[in-house]
């Protein structure tokens, strides 16, 4: 019993990771109808913000999230001008922007692979090897604390949607562009701004993955694979599905490997994915079924 | 000719289509409701959407309360103080009554008045009221319908444009979105508004505006229009004749 | 001008039959294998033309079926002795069928989600071989050389490969002009629109989508041979699907000779990269500001921009 609970919150703070790390990926397909392939690489490139960070400074990975999800979120305005603001113009998806997302994931990885090679980081904060207990179950320090700090962003991220007035807007354009624009709202800026916040995201997932998985510039491809596969289980845009959706399944992916095999429970991901392909193509809780 | 709003010869298409309107002129003055009527594919929509900034007009000029808006972004000519209302009715789905009236009222940057904005909507709409909480897709179509109309009185723009009104409503929701029309007029509110339902439409109107094949055929006093025996033949009921 | 349409084409198919023959001259190893290399690549995004040129469906994991086709050979002949020359064409049809299953389910979605469902299905075969012990796991199948020259042994590959290339060609050019290919391009513009007219969008969907897994299972076949060894971290890797993509688009996604001058626009510009630089890192970063590039200054491609510019020579107009 006390394996199942601890299996079940290892997989809960883990979660939370993912959650943060799709919730970027949601929220700009969303407002722009862009799936950005380029995503996870920018999840790694703040991951290496973080492991620069604490290299050079030791400043722990925890307090270097700010810096991360800056630099990602600048380096995502300067991508989405040069890159993608021509397409972002018409609201419906286009196969070419995913390729453009692609191509420049390639970029990306290629350039970090360039600067520093394909070899495992991974940051080591003093917690990092720590772990508490709370009665018989053992937590980890390092996932528990990723889980709850990001845990804290989405609380933060969804109050600013519901609740704010940009947050308001945001949501009515994803929902409707014309109509946004026409009470007058800045729809231009608040794509740019969104994909900005979704890069901050990005980054600030790559701060907190630096200290719980080893990382290196190839292995966006398989996160690709898992965060994808959570957008469109949850529903094309919906954070909300997303975000369940990734809870759910990194605990059941916690249970495949703690009582399986460690090797099958990224597959959970992709299994989801094609489940849920055969039985409500719309996702978990679609609004858009493409 | 000058007034609140000034279309000169203004020419418009869609991406790299041929024209739709071709040289087309016509003014808007304070408190006037002028209804344009047509076959289908005259014009109307696309000489709506170059006034909202929805197109952008390929030749001639837009000008309004003396400034130039051709070639402004919808939102900027919104905050100047048009307001549109598609034909596809423009609420947000997914968002709650409230959430809409707030989108409503995005461009009122004093809070305070804003907000007495929502309210003064929300008496004019009672139904509205009840159903803050309530996810706007999930109303009525005639709910939805007053959620729109209650865009005007949360903006008060100077001008409206509103495209096929009565469009794939049921009869009884005619009435009653005409009806909205003359409160909205009432309030001193400027009308432009695309009908298909020619004889509502004129009814509404101070001036009916005949287009057709992306020009102006005439424009003349509503009633004088709908009295007009030959012109009734000609334009509203029976075939054009060349 | 028609007759130089067909003379050109038919002139550099002899060309390539005789090529081979500089071997009697020399050891030119390195020119049969890039120009073999071209033929597979051509294979390959011929037939990922089919469902994603004419098909509009984007796939980039489209070389699960290279994997599929190679590891299907490579085990028989590892097991069986019976050599991939003879299996290829069998292979193939394990990829075709497979393709069948797999489109029945992905197909249902458009757009996004497909794309999606493209890549999780790589992973997934991916990660499958990869922990499959019957054929080796991560180490793969290690094939027996053939037993011929160092001068000779890339021939029989080159003549596989050059069939297959020949074939692909031929089935693309066929799809493209045929009432099947007519519907395929149709429902790629508007699926709605082309379901009122009748056609089971369904079936010429995933048919589309076998079809072009055919020969990229047969190729995998021959590959594995090539190469001797099939490992999931040579046949199931994204650069593939990648290269098959860009390749497809540079050229000129839906026409027919716009992936055969893509591929070897690409091919050649790789060697040129590899050549001044080397590293392997920086092949994923120019194959991936090629791709920006195409698209956003090129999204005809090459065909498709000389042919906007009436400026295609007709030999390569076969559309």
């Amino acid at each position: 019993m006390m394996e199942i609970l601890q299996v079940f919150i290892l997989g809960l703070c883990l979660g939370f990771v993912y959650a943060l790390m799709v919730s970027g990926l949601t929220l700009i397909f969303g407002v722009m109808r862009i799936v950005n392939l380029a995503h996870p690489i920018l999840i790694i490139s703040g991951a290496f913000v973080s492991y620069w960070l604490f290299i050079k400074f030791g400043m722990d990975p925890i307090l270097s999230v700010p810096a991360a999800a800056l630099t990602v979120a600048l380096l995502g305005v300067l991508l989405y001008k040069l890159i993608f603001e021509k397409n972002a113009a018409q609201q419906t998806y286009s196969e070419m922007t995913v390729l453009l997302t692609f191509g420049t994931a390639m970029v990306i990885d290629g350039l970090l692979a360039f600067l520093f090679h394909n070899t495992q980081r991974i940051t080591s904060p003093g917690y990092a090897t720590d772990a508490i207990f709370i009665g018989e179950i053992f937590i980890p320090l390092a996932q528990l604390y990723s889980g709850i700090v990001s845990l804290t962003i989405i609380v933060v991220l969804a109050v600013f949607l519901k609740y704010s007035e940009f947050g308001i807007a945001i949501r009515a354009t994803s929902q409707n562009r014309t109509s946004a624009e026409l009470v007058g709202v800045n729809v231009k800026f608040v794509c740019l701004v969104s994909f900005a916040i979704g890069c901050a995201l990005a980054g600030s997932a790559g701060a907190l993955v630096s200290f719980v998985f080893s990382f290196f510039p190839s292995r966006h491809w398989e996160w690709i694979a898992i965060l994808m596969s959570l957008v469109v289980l949850g529903g094309m845009g919906s954070l909300t599905g997303a975000v369940i959706g990734a809870l759910v399944l990194s605990v059941v992916s916690s249970f495949v490997g703690a009582f399986y095999s460690p090797a099958w429970s990224t597959m959970v991901f992709f299994l989801a994915l094609f489940l849920i392909l055969i039985i409500r193509p719309r996702g978990l809780f679609g609004i858009k079924a493409d | 000719m000058t007034g609140l709003l000034s279309i000169r010869n203004v020419t418009a298409g869609y991406g790299y289509g041929p024209d739709i309107v071709h040289d087309f002129s016509l003014s808007l003055n304070e408190s006037e409701v002028k209804c344009i009527i047509g076959p289908n594919g005259a014009g109307k929509s696309t000489l709506l959407k170059a006034v909202a900034g929805i197109l952008k007009p390929r030749s001639g000029d837009i000008f309004f309360e003396g400034e130039n808006i051709s070639g402004k972004e919808a939102y900027q000519i919104m905050r100047l103080g048009i307001c549109f209302l598609p034909q596809e009715r423009a609420i947000f789905p997914n968002l709650t009554v409230e959430e809409n009236l707030r989108m409503c009222a995005y461009s009122i940057k004093d809070k305070a008045l804003a907000t007495d904005r929502i309210e003064a909507a929300i008496g004019m709409f009672p139904v509205l009221g009840q159903r803050l909480k309530q996810i706007a897709g999930t109303m009525s179509g005639g709910q939805q319908q007053q959620l729109v109309y209650a865009r005007a009185f949360t903006i008060k723009p100077k001008i409206i444009l509103i495209d096929e009104p009565s469009l794939g409503l049921a009869p009884s929701l005619v009435e009653q979105t005409f009806n909205h029309i003359k409160q909205i007029a009432a309030s001193g509110i400027a009308v432009m508004l695309v009908e298909q339902n020619a004889i509502k439409g004129l009814q509404t109107s101070g001036y009916g505006v005949v287009m057709d094949l992306g020009r102006l055929v005439f424009e003349k006093p509503a009633n004088e229009v709908l009295q007009d025996q030959s012109l009734r033949d000609l334009y509203l009921g029976k075939a054009l004749k060349k | 001008m028609q007759n130089s349409k067909k003379i050109i084409p038919v002139l550099i198919l002899i060309g390539l039959i005789c090529l081979p023959i500089v071997q009697f001259f020399g050891n030119y190893n390195y020119v049969i294998h890039m120009v073999l290399f071209c033929f597979l690549y051509i294979t390959m995004s011929s037939s990922w033309n089919i469902i994603g040129g004419y098909g509009g469906f984007i796939s980039i994991g489209h070389n699960v079926f290279f994997g599929i086709g190679a590891y299907f050979s490579g085990f028989i002949y590892a097991r069986y002795g019976i050599s991939p020359f003879y299996t290829a064409v069998f292979a193939g049809l394990i990829a075709t069928v497979f393709g069948f299953g797999v489109g029945f389910i992905t197909l249902r979605v458009k757009g996004p989600s497909f794309i999606i469902s493209s890549i999780a299905l790589l992973m997934i075969l991916r990660t499958l071989f990869d922990r499959w012990e019957l054929v080796g796991g991560a180490h793969g199948i290690t094939l027996p050389h053939n037993n011929l020259s160092v001068e000779w042994s890339k021939i029989p590959h080159y003549y596989a490969l050059l069939v297959l290339m020949v074939l692909s060609i031929v089935l693309s050019w066929y799809v493209r002009h045929s009432k099947f290919g007519l519907a395929l391009r149709s429902i790629s513009h508007d699926e709605i629109k082309s379901e009122v007219t009748g056609i089971n969008i369904k079936i010429i969907k995933v048919t589309a989508y076998a079809i072009s897994a055919y020969m990229i299972g047969a190729a995998g076949a021959i590959w594995g041979d090539y190469l001797t060894y099939v490992r999931p971290n040579i046949f199931f890797i994204i650069l593939i699907a990648a290269n098959m993509v860009l390749m497809c688009i540079l050229g000129g996604k839906g026409t027919v000779t716009g992936p055969i001058i893509g591929t070897i626009v690409i091919i050649f510009f790789n060697e040129f990269i590899l050549a001044n630089f080397g590293a392997s890192e920086l092949n994923i970063f120019f194959t991936g500001l090629l791709m920006i590039l195409t698209l956003l200054y090129f999204p005809d491609g090459i065909i498709g921009s000389l042919r906007k510019r009436k400026l295609l020579p007709g030999f390569l107009d076969w559309d």
